[in-house]
């Protein structure tokens, strides 16, 4: 009889410490999320166990206008989160709605 | 002057509405997000030929289109990344939303420097090629170092249009 090994993938979160695991094939590429109560409710990334990191968000740095973009809990604009690796850093920019209104 | 809003492109709408191209944002294989710097100023109201990747403002292949640095460039080239998953929203809303899945770098050892917004095109064949569907400002600069670099789009769609 040969057992059938299955990849588990464990991921935590460096601000709520919420931990999570996924079984099976994981892209490097992919990423886990969840809601963050440390990080005003936003889906924020999760890094891998093991790995040391901080995630923080970034407030948009220019005027809104009309334009229509991502705000959390509170109301305030949001432009990306920020994983800030040993050996790198992630980033996730909240792009806003293209509209047709203005020039 | 630079780029400060997120716009659709007034000739992307009015040559569907004229049937000038065969643009169709939910068949059309390749619809393809293209990074660039603080260094140009978009405009909505230009001619289709103007709204193209590697025409007007829109230069390709070279500053200001940006692309991941790392050896072989794939992370998020200059032609940009796919959109995946394309949704459309149907004639029964107030709003057509034109949507897709969150577009991610191909690897997760991408470096990009200083992205302050994205040209969404359509790269299939059409009338004018790599026409211009939209453009998306950031708010401000984004860079990633060796990693991933995700593009969220907002819960509104990438596009909308209110009727």
């Amino acid at each position: 009889m040969i057992p059938v090994l299955s990849s588990v993938h464990v991921f935590y979160c460096p601000n709520c410490k919420l931990t999570d695991s996924v079984r099976g094939p994981w892209a490097p590429n992919m990423v886990r999320y969840h809601t963050c109560p440390k990080l005003r409710n936003l889906s924020a990334p999760m890094v891998p166990k093991g790995t040391k990191a901080k995630v923080e968000v970034h407030e948009r740095e220019d005027y809104i206008g009309r334009e229509l973009v991502r705000l959390d809990d509170n109301g305030r604009p949001v432009m990306n989160i920020i994983t800030t690796r040993d050996e790198g850093q992630d980033c996730m920019v909240f792009a806003p709605t293209a509209t047709g209104s203005g020039s | 002057m630079s780029w400060s809003a997120s716009k659709i492109f007034s000739a992307y709408v009015t040559d569907i509405l004229n049937n000038t191209t065969a643009m169709d944002i939910y068949s059309d294989a390749l619809i393809e997000v293209a990074l660039y710097n603080d260094s140009i100023t978009p405009n909505p109201l230009v001619t289709s030929a103007l709204s193209a990747y590697a025409a007007g403002v829109w230069t390709g292949g070279s500053s200001p289109n940006i692309q991941d640095t790392t050896s072989g460039n794939a992370g998020w080239p200059f032609l940009g990344r796919p959109l995946v998953a394309k949704t459309l929203s149907d004639y029964s809303t107030a709003t057509i939303k034109f949507d897709a899945d969150d577009t991610v770098s191909a690897d997760a050892h991408t470096t990009l420097v200083a992205a302050f917004g994205c040209l969404v095109y359509d790269h299939s064949a059409g009338a004018v090629t790599d026409q211009g569907v939209s453009y998306h400002y950031f708010g401000g600069t984004q860079s990633v170092t060796e990693g991933t670099f995700t593009v969220v789009w907002n819960a509104s769609g990438i596009f909308a249009i209110t009727l």
